[in-house]
């Protein structure tokens, strides 16, 4: 069942984030957001995911749904090791974290990662959930070229099963990955 | 490649150090108190440090004391205990709940800025005697501990909560997840201050009060006897035992929150 937005409109006390915004996500495949900062590409993830509300418009196609999420920022529980957040929401961290290239992190904890490592620990939550959706808010920011190339071949291959919603500012990762771009 | 370094913690030069300096300012203080002592040279006014020692080894060969020291730690403890639980309790519910805390806000409000003594007063009417200093502990525990609770979840990680909203936590594990690493570091603080307050106050209240036995109603007794030695040797109880409940506290706070730091990641 494809996510379908209808007229969706939100607004930030006189700032129109979101106007009138209609597009159908297909169940399967890669959609990357692309534009420029300001236009609204979070604050639709963020009404997607049920943390805020629209001003008018719907959204239809989640119901139900298990969603796997990667935030723009990392949001790590700190009291946690690399492999409990990994599995925080879902099973198989330490598989998905020994593909990050992270199996000899599995008992640190986030503080004691460099930026990228900590992404690639939010990426590996996101596949552990296994959700039907996945949300990802500019998921490959701080990982070096060679790594990245190696978690975007995961997420190519994962878009045969999965709807994957992509928020990018780099016309590279959209051109590698999606089977369609938005710009908003 | 790692390198190991050893810990300066325990290392037996600073240990050594440190316990030569404590001494040394000990010394200082003693040298200081028996010095005016000397000069003054009235029991009445200043006993000397010695005396008070041997006044305290005379002491503790009686039933009395021991009794005295025994009621007042179980009156002071249950009332620290009751005031820690209502802090937690409220402090939970009003860290939930606006309204509870508008609720709740003037009776705090009240209780931090009123004196102690206006409440042993006011409640000395109302309360037997032997309960005021556990009522007057648990007054001034309440406050402290409900605020941390309170601020702590206030102070929650907002995007660890969202977090949990996405992948549909329970709230019992949105509550060891995102809420208790938030309060804990606060409830540890209040609960260990909390401590030496509850002591002080207890024996306050005590010394208001007069209960039939207590370090507070010996205080008093060696008041109004002029038995300045005995005021001194209480008082130097007081101390002792308001230090070493403070540190045993602290001491366990940090334990248990280790326990609950573990526990957190181990039922992850």
């Amino acid at each position: 069942m494809p996510i379908v937005v209808t007229k969706l409109t939100k607004s930030f006390g006189d700032k129109m984030v979101l106007e009138n915004f209609s597009h159908t996500f297909p169940d399967r495949g890669l959609t990357a957001l692309m534009g420029p900062s300001g236009v609204g590409k979070t604050t639709l993830f963020r009404i997607l995911l049920g943390l805020e509300k629209a001003d008018a418009g719907s959204v239809s196609g989640l119901e139900g749904k298990r969603i796997s999420v990667v935030f723009q920022e990392d949001r790590l529980f700190p009291q946690l090791t690399v492999l409990q957040n990994a599995e925080v929401a879902g099973s198989g961290g330490a598989c998905w974290l020994q593909k990050m290239g992270l199996e000899a992190e599995l008992s640190s904890r986030p503080d004691s990662l460099s930026g990228g490592m900590r992404r690639r620990v939010a990426l590996a939550r996101a596949l552990c959930a296994d959700g039907e959706v996945f949300l990802m808010d500019e998921p490959f920011q701080g990982l070096d070229e060679a790594r990245k190339q190696e978690v975007m071949e995961i997420f190519r291959e994962l878009k045969a099963k999965k709807a994957i919603l992509l928020i990018t500012h780099d016309p590279a990762e959209a051109a590698f990955l999606a089977d369609e771009t938005v710009t908003l | 490649m790692r390198t190991s370094t050893t810990s300066g913690k325990h290392s037996p030069s600073k240990t050594v150090l440190k316990t030569a300096r404590v001494l040394l300012v000990a010394v200082f203080w003693l040298a200081l108190w028996q010095g005016i002592c000397m000069w003054l040279d009235n029991a009445l006014l200043m006993v000397s440090p010695l005396a008070v020692v041997k006044r305290l080894i005379e002491l503790s060969g009686t039933a009395d004391f021991w009794t005295a020291i025994g009621v007042s730690f179980g009156r002071v403890f249950l009332g620290y205990l009751l005031g820690t639980l209502a802090g937690v309790v409220l402090g939970t519910a009003g860290g939930f709940s606006g309204a509870v805390h508008t609720l709740l806000s003037p009776l705090l409000a009240v209780v931090k800025a009123a004196p102690v003594t206006s409440f042993v007063i006011l409640a000395l009417v109302w309360i037997k005697s032997y309960n005021l200093s556990i009522f007057v502990a648990f007054l001034v525990v309440f406050p402290p501990v409900y605020m941390s609770v309170y601020n702590g979840i206030k102070g929650v990680d907002r995007n660890l909560l969202e977090v949990a909203q996405v992948y549909r936590f329970s709230k019992r594990k949105t509550f060891r997840l995102c809420y208790l690493p938030a309060i804990l570091p606060l409830f540890r603080t209040a609960v260990s201050t909390a401590v030496g307050f509850a002591w002080k106050a207890g024996i306050a209240g005590e010394v208001l009060a007069l209960p039939r036995t207590g370090i507070g109603t010996m205080l008093r007794d060696a008041k109004v006897y002029l038995e300045t030695l005995d005021v001194f040797c209480w008082t130097a109880v007081t101390i002792f035992l308001s230090v070493l409940v403070e540190k045993l506290v602290l001491r366990l706070a940090k334990g248990r929150g280790e326990a609950a730091k573990c526990q957190s990641s181990s039922q992850n």
